[in-house]
């Protein structure tokens, strides 16, 4: 195990497991809590138009995944509050816009049309030096938009009316949540790829609520379910030489199913 | 001195208008009933004054900067939300503007005591989806009481309640009555007949009428206040 570490690739695997498991804890339980599951799908998959359009312009894809995740994360929030369009109408529309952008991208970037399967089923074992400063910063930044002001985002996400009369900013704080998944999602996407994105922001808070009933508890334990579940997947994919993304996410939910199966056979002896 | 004085006021969801010129000055510590069929747009009045929706004309004015806090129904409420009892009436403390803010020893030990008041104290560390309709509902106004509000708005706090939850939550109005300024939606008048000042119609407009007016025998032979009624002749009143 120990000659594991001795390569640096493992070691920025690592790091980049810890760093977006962190952040899954945080966003994921607000995700799985105000029911924005479907929208922060769609939030991941228009950032693939965003990759397509940095390959063709030759910048950092991740650059530009960063930009149309934000892009299509204020976007919904703000036609939904001015049009009162059905949200799931409104994310479908995104998320199919946002893959065929990505797609027209590549097919016009001259030369060989880049391997994508990296940024839709990740591949933590590609994570750069770079790219950990990256991850690093954006999940600074979460963490610390998150944290401080928890009881605000506990109030808000509980009861917006109220969150209102009490005199918060609750259409502003909407958008920075938006902007924070959007983040998180940038931050997963070489971990697991746009496609797997959303289960790992899933999967660790759904477990954390069978074993705890409080918020930051629940956000808290997310983190560290997250960073065993994604280092048992990364160690399984080293050993079966299997993609890290699909093993983590395997490793995730066929933990979720056994844990749900096995205390529903202990509420049954008992 | 009104508290709340609504001028010409008119609020639509997209091209729908929900109220329409609606004029309505509320006093101060003034019990004000509010009765009216399902989408005759009493929640919408409360959202109006509340700020929640800004009206497309006319104007609101909440005088003095006055504090309103909110007691919503209990119904509205996703159950399985993590967060106990405690933690949902400190929610009602003021404001400070400041991150990583826990609440101070005086604010809990005021929370005890409303919570204490309300006969829920036993059930402070509870899991709001372990408690009934009735408990829920008196939690979420111990969390208004907790603002320390001058102005208190209720939107049907006794629907979907027992009797017996239905007296205590009366009961808490009745204390409340000449300290706040009362504004309360309801379907069951007869509940808070004895206690209001005035009672608003609303159905799109606002027709209102003072306890002298209420008793008149106009009112009375309407069927919305000895009935139980409420929606027997909703449809005369108010909208023109």
């Amino acid at each position: 195990m120990q000659e594991l570490f001795q390569y640096s690739f493992i070691k920025h695997a690592v790091a980049a497991a810890i760093l977006s498991s962190i952040v899954c804890g945080l966003i994921g339980t607000i995700i799985v809590e105000k029911r924005l599951v479907s929208m922060s799908g769609g939030i991941a998959h228009t950032a693939f138009g965003g990759i397509g359009l940095g390959y063709l312009l030759g910048i950092e894809p991740i650059f530009g995944g960063l930009i149309f995740s934000i892009l299509a994360s204020l976007g919904i929030a703000s036609i939904k509050r001015k049009t009162n369009t059905n949200a799931d109408a409104l994310v479908g529309i995104f998320w199919a816009f946002g893959m065929g952008l990505g797609i027209l991208f590549i097919a016009l970037t001259p030369g060989y049309a880049p391997d994508m399967t990296s940024y839709l089923f990740g591949n933590i074992l590609t994570v750069s030096r770079d790219y950990i400063s990256i991850m690093i910063i954006l999940t600074s930044i979460i963490v610390l938009l998150i944290i401080g002001p928890f009881h605000y985002w506990r109030m808000y996400l509980f009861d917006e009316e109220f969150a209102f009369v009490k005199g918060l900013p609750v259409v502003k704080m909407e958008y920075i949540l938006f902007i924070l998944i959007s983040l998180s999602i940038v931050i997963l996407i070489k971990v697991v790829g746009i496609i797997l994105a959303i289960a790992l922001l899933t999967i660790p808070p759904a477990i954390s609520k069978i074993f705890i009933r409080n918020y930051m508890g629940i956000m808290i334990l997310s983190a560290i379910i997250g960073i065993v579940l994604s280092m048992a997947g990364l160690y399984l994919s080293y050993l079966y030489d299997i993609p890290s993304g699909s093993s983590i996410i395997l490793v995730s939910a066929i933990s979720y199913i056994v844990i749900v199966a096995g205390r529903k056979l202990v509420r049954i002896k008992n | 001195m009104y508290d709340i004085e609504i001028n010409q006021m008119s609020a639509f969801y997209g091209t729908v208008c929900a109220l329409e010129n609606i004029d309505l000055n509320i006093r101060s510590k003034e019990f004000l009933g509010i009765v009216g069929p399902n989408g005759g747009g009493k929640t919408t009045l409360l959202k109006v004054i509340m700020g929640f929706i800004k009206p497309l004309k006319g104007t609101v004015i909440i005088n003095d900067k006055k504090i309103i806090g909110y007691v919503p129904q209990h119904t509205t409420f996703q159950r399985s939300f993590p967060i106990n009892v405690m933690d949902v009436v400190l929610m009602g403390r003021p404001n400070k503007g400041a991150w990583f803010q826990r609440p101070s020893h005086s604010e809990v030990e005021y929370a005890k005591k409303i919570l204490e008041k309300l006969g829920l104290l036993d059930l402070k560390y509870r899991q709001i989806g372990e408690l009934s309709g009735g408990q829920l509902q008196k939690v979420l106004i111990a969390r208004a009481l907790m603002m320390d509000s001058d102005i208190l708005i209720l939107d049907e706090p006794n629907a979907h309640l027992d009797t017996e939850t239905r007296k205590d939550i009366i009961e808490i109005l009745k204390e409340l009555k000449d300290h706040k300024t009362i504004l309360m939606v309801t379907h069951s008048i007869e509940d808070i007949f004895e206690y209001i000042d005035s009672l608003a119609v609303v159905n799109q407009r606002v027709e209102r009428y003072s306890k002298e007016e209420m008793m008149d025998k106009k009112i009375t032979q309407s069927g919305y206040i000895y009935t139980g009624n409420p929606f027997i002749d909703f449809q005369s009143h108010g909208r023109q």
